[in-house]
């Protein structure tokens, strides 16, 4: 059902992208207190850069053992440190009030995708009934 | 799904906060506490923060683990007072060399952080069960 896919395909990569973005600040807020740790963030622009190229986000598995799956990460490239222009004495680079602020901003955005696909959704069962 | 690795990221981190107030707490009980040896004084207690990678299927997640317990290797304090039961030959007493309002600072900081990793949590779960909804 390639059409289907078509149809859902980009928003649900935009919401993958988002579910990953949420993990990452996640990590941050949840390291604001470790010693050394650096904020990280996913750079949109390669992964914008990597959608238009057609490559998919979502882990592939490269092979199937009876032991496990073998994940390969495409958006492992696209994650990098921030500079916050904060740095305290343990050189911990993470900002709290910033990453909540950019927390709930992906939350808000990941509505807005969720919001899309189901759009999407609604319009292919109408055509799916002919009304 | 990364959305749930959310909560491992963020339980991890509650319990590391949750460590740090119970280190406060105990560091706060025994500031008045007392030894006539300066070995035997209670010694300010931290706990020590490492970040670990989650280690998920399709995780880049950065976990928080506390590594261990760190006892302060700051002199204990020697006060002069004759009549108390653990003074000396030369009636001092020793007691642990705790700022309190340095451990009210980090109570607050650490109870804050609490705060937001719960939050961070509730905010996933909300979206999780928006997700599960769709196309109904």
């Amino acid at each position: 059902m390639n059409w289907i896919d078509n149809a859902l395909n980009i928003d649900s990569q935009v919401l993958y992208l988002r579910a990953r973005r949420a993990e990452v600040l996640a990590s941050n807020l949840a390291n604001a207190d470790t010693p050394g740790y650096r904020a990280q963030d996913i750079d949109f622009k390669s992964v914008m850069d990597q959608l238009r190229s057609g490559d998919n986000l979502r882990p592939a598995s490269k092979e199937v053992t009876p032991e496990h799956f073998n994940l390969s990460d495409p958006m492992a490239s696209s994650i990098y440190e921030r500079d916050t222009g904060k740095r305290a004495a343990n050189g911990n680079t993470v900002s709290r009030e910033f990453e909540q602020a950019q927390f709930s901003q992906n939350a808000v955005e990941y509505l807005a995708s969720l919001r899309f696909v189901s759009g999407n959704i609604a319009s292919l069962k109408k055509a799916l009934r002919g009304e | 799904m990364s959305l749930f690795n959310v909560f491992n990221l963020s339980g991890s981190a509650t319990h590391a906060q949750n460590v740090r107030l119970t280190t406060v707490a105990q560091n706060l009980a025994n500031v008045n506490t007392s030894a006539s040896d300066p070995d035997d004084v209670y010694r300010e207690r931290t706990p020590v923060f490492k970040s670990v990678l989650d280690g998920q299927m399709d995780s880049q997640g950065v976990a928080v683990k506390v590594v261990g317990i760190h006892e302060a290797k700051a002199e204990p304090l020697r006060v002069h007072n004759q009549d108390h039961p653990h003074a000396d030959e030369d009636g001092y007493i020793y007691q642990p060399n705790i700022n309190p309002v340095e451990q009210m600072t980090n109570m607050m900081t650490a109870s804050r952080s609490f705060q937001v990793n719960i939050e961070m949590m509730n905010t996933a779960k909300d979206l999780l069960i928006r997700t599960i909804r769709l196309g109904q």
